[in-house]
């Protein structure tokens, strides 16, 4: 889930939307539950969009805001990369988080975040903080009002021949 | 050796002179002509959808997750097949519907609609109709649709997890999505559906198969409201906020089960198969579900339904009747010889039926994995059993063809009729036979109706009837099917 509204920067993130039911007959036994995915009530999937390459561009809503996200191949300082374009329409509500990353180090050097497997990203139209969340480190921005995120994804170098 | 097969040569060569002699039995392909469609190299057309688009193209949704359309789909082979790809990468779409310049599928997980904007022939936009239903990745979660209902809705019909449980919500369901993106929970019980659609009448029935609380595969009125017999998915009753009311009743879970008449008084909201389709005996897996609504340019069976088959690669025919506020009826075998197993059905009003599938998890007959087939009514009428109606005393036949009247006795006319046990095991052998006493009654004027006395007539059985002795006027023909599964859930008045 790509975003969420946290009142502290202590709060986790929610990775996704479940819940928990049990069949009759299994009422007497604890350990017969079903956990099922139901959709996350601030999100909505609206489709995509197929380019003339066939690349998508994802729609979502999320609470009042309606969301496109899309990928396209780009070279970055002579390395292979891509480039994923987020556009943020309509009025956050307060304390909105958009997650950018939550993997690796995330260690930055020259407004580019190491979020390993070889590859570094860079962030433009937002103010991303790394931080210490459930064990692990996760790259986020306030959403405070529309935006336009440019997220730059960069190997590090050419993956090695095997 | 040599005397053996010189005698074989002279028997066959005296046949062949004689047969001449004999009048001709005819054969479906008389009567409905099969054509299967050439398809591109390489595509896998297992249908499971197909819609009628503008400007007589046919479109087609596949199990792989494509969608193709298809022009010349009426004049082939006159003019050669021409496919385009104009879509892909769906989950296993089961459903496919037009409206208004979209092309609506009906996916595992979601109602998607579909456009081509710049005019390639290439869908470009893709937007969800709706989620509000579950999917978790187990391979039995199909979830099949309609065409559009009167009021914009697709009725869409998921299969519970495995065929058993209901691992994520509404499986074991039936739900309406409407054009405007809404969604209403309107019938449960479903087990394993093998496709959705209305009869001519407009109302919607499915097809559920054989296995648990399902003693036979058949054909279900999905009355809204109604709960169609498997309980496994009714914990859903609890997230359906009352738009179909309170969960119902359970049918009894101890073993040896019960039978569909008794538990129709102890659990109102159960609603008995409308058209039972003995299982082995005319099929093992149906389908699709299409009403001819060509008035008459399919043949001499406007207003019926035909049903898709997957494992004997079928259709068949089926005559409904309301009887007290309940759907009933009879099934008729009608085509068969498809290349591979029947899933999507779908005619257009003028009469042209077409079909797809394949033999992939289920095998089907026809030697192909997959099939893609039309089929046109040829001109000439079959000596059909046109309707059978239940009458208080027993049964009304009417035909395509006037029958010869010194056939219409007794004596060619056998009846045996068989319910199936009601339960949570698996399937159900035939059971609490009875071989009722048929005479001829009546023959009408016209020689086209023949009223049959049937005793006894037992509620909730389906009455297998098998009209080998009766004959056409014209020609002394035998029926092209002497056979009729009529499923008595209510005896009228």
């Amino acid at each position: 889930m790509p975003f969420q509204v946290l009142q502290s920067l202590d709060e986790p993130w929610v990775p996704f939307s479940r819940e928990k039911i049990k069949y009759e007959r299994d009422k007497e036994d604890p350990q017969k539950e079903i956990t099922f995915n139901v959709n996350h009530p601030d999100y909505q999937f609206r489709g995509y969009r197929l380019d003339k390459k066939r690349f998508p561009t994802f729609r979502y809503d999320y609470q009042e805001l309606e969301v496109t996200d899309s990928f396209n191949p780009a070279k970055v300082d002579g390395n292979e990369g891509f480039t994923r374009t987020v556009s943020i329409k309509g009025k956050p509500g307060e304390n909105v988080y958009f997650r950018i990353a939550d993997t690796g180090p995330l260690a930055e050097a020259d407004s580019w975040f190491d979020i390993g497997g070889n590859m570094k990203i860079k962030v433009e139209g937002a103010e991303p903080t790394v931080r210490q969340s459930e064990g692990k480190k996760e790259l986020l921005a306030p959403i405070s009002s529309a935006a336009d995120i440019t997220v730059t994804y960069r190997w590090n170098e050419p993956m090695a021949a095997k | 050796m040599r005397s053996s097969i010189q005698s074989c040569l002279i028997i066959a060569t005296l046949l062949a002179m004689l047969s001449p002699t004999f009048a001709e039995e005819p054969k479906e392909s008389d009567f409905y002509q099969i054509t299967p469609i050439e398809t591109p190299e390489g595509a896998v057309i297992e249908g499971g959808g197909i819609a009628f688009l503008p400007e007589g193209k046919v479109a087609v949704c596949t199990r792989r997750g494509q969608v193709w359309t298809l022009d010349n789909a009426f004049t082939y082979p006159k003019e050669p097949a021409k496919w385009t790809l104009f879509a892909e990468y769906l989950h296993e779409p089961l459903g496919l519907a037009w409206k208004d310049g979209w092309l609506y599928a009906v996916q595992r997980p979601e109602v998607t609609r579909m456009k081509d904007e710049d005019g390639d022939g290439r869908a470009d936009i893709f937007e969800t109709v709706n989620d509000d239903y579950g999917v978790n990745g187990n391979y039995h979660e199909y979830t099949f649709g309609s065409q559009f209902d009167k009021d914009g809705n697709i009725w869409a019909v998921l299969c519970l997890t495995g065929s058993f449980t209901a691992d994520s919500l509404y499986r074991g369901w039936v739900l309406r999505i409407n054009e405007d993106g809404t969604m209403l929970p309107t019938a449960s019980g479903v087990r394993s559906p093998g496709g959705i659609g209305f009869n001519a009448e407009g109302d919607t029935f499915y097809t559920d198969n054989q296995g648990a609380w399902n003693g036979s595969s058949s054909l279900k009125w999905v009355k809204p409201g109604s709960f169609q017999g498997n309980p496994n998915g009714n914990i859903w009753y609890e997230y359906a906020d009352g738009a179909i009311g309170e969960r119902p009743k359970n049918p009894p879970l101890t073993e040896g089960g019960s039978r569909t008449v008794k538990e129709r008084e102890n659990i109102p909201e159960y609603i008995p198969p409308a058209v039972i389709l003995p299982h082995q005996k005319v099929g093992n897996s149906p389908t699709g579900i299409v009403a001819d609504t060509s008035a008459g340019k399919f043949g001499p069976f406007a207003g019926q339904t035909f049903v898709g088959e997957q494992t004997q690669s079928k259709i068949h025919r089926v005559f409904l009747e309301k009887v007290n506020g309940l759907y009933q009826g009879a099934m008729f075998p009608f085509l068969e010889g498809f290349q591979s197993g029947n899933i999507a059905v779908n005619m257009t009003d003028e009469g042209v039926l077409f079909t797809s599938g394949s033999n992939r998890g289920w095998g089907a007959r026809g030697g192909k994995n997959h099939n893609f087939e039309r089929v046109n009514w040829t001109g000439k009428v079959p000596f059909e059993i046109h309707e059978m109606r239940a009458k208080s005393d027993g049964f009304e036949l009417t035909f395509t063809k006037r029958v010869d009247k010194a056939s219409a006795v007794d004596a060619s006319f056998k009846m045996t009729a068989y319910t199936y046990i009601y339960q949570k095991a698996y399937g159900s052998p035939e059971v609490d036979q009875v071989t009722p006493k048929v005479s001829v009654q009546s023959v009408s004027e016209d020689g086209k109706t023949i009223h049959l006395t049937v005793t006894p007539l037992t509620k909730g059985h389906v009455h297998e009837l098998h009209s080998e002795g009766l004959r056409s006027a014209e020609g002394k023909l035998s029926l092209l099917h002497s056979a009729a599964y009529y499923t008595l859930n209510e005896i009228p008045e």
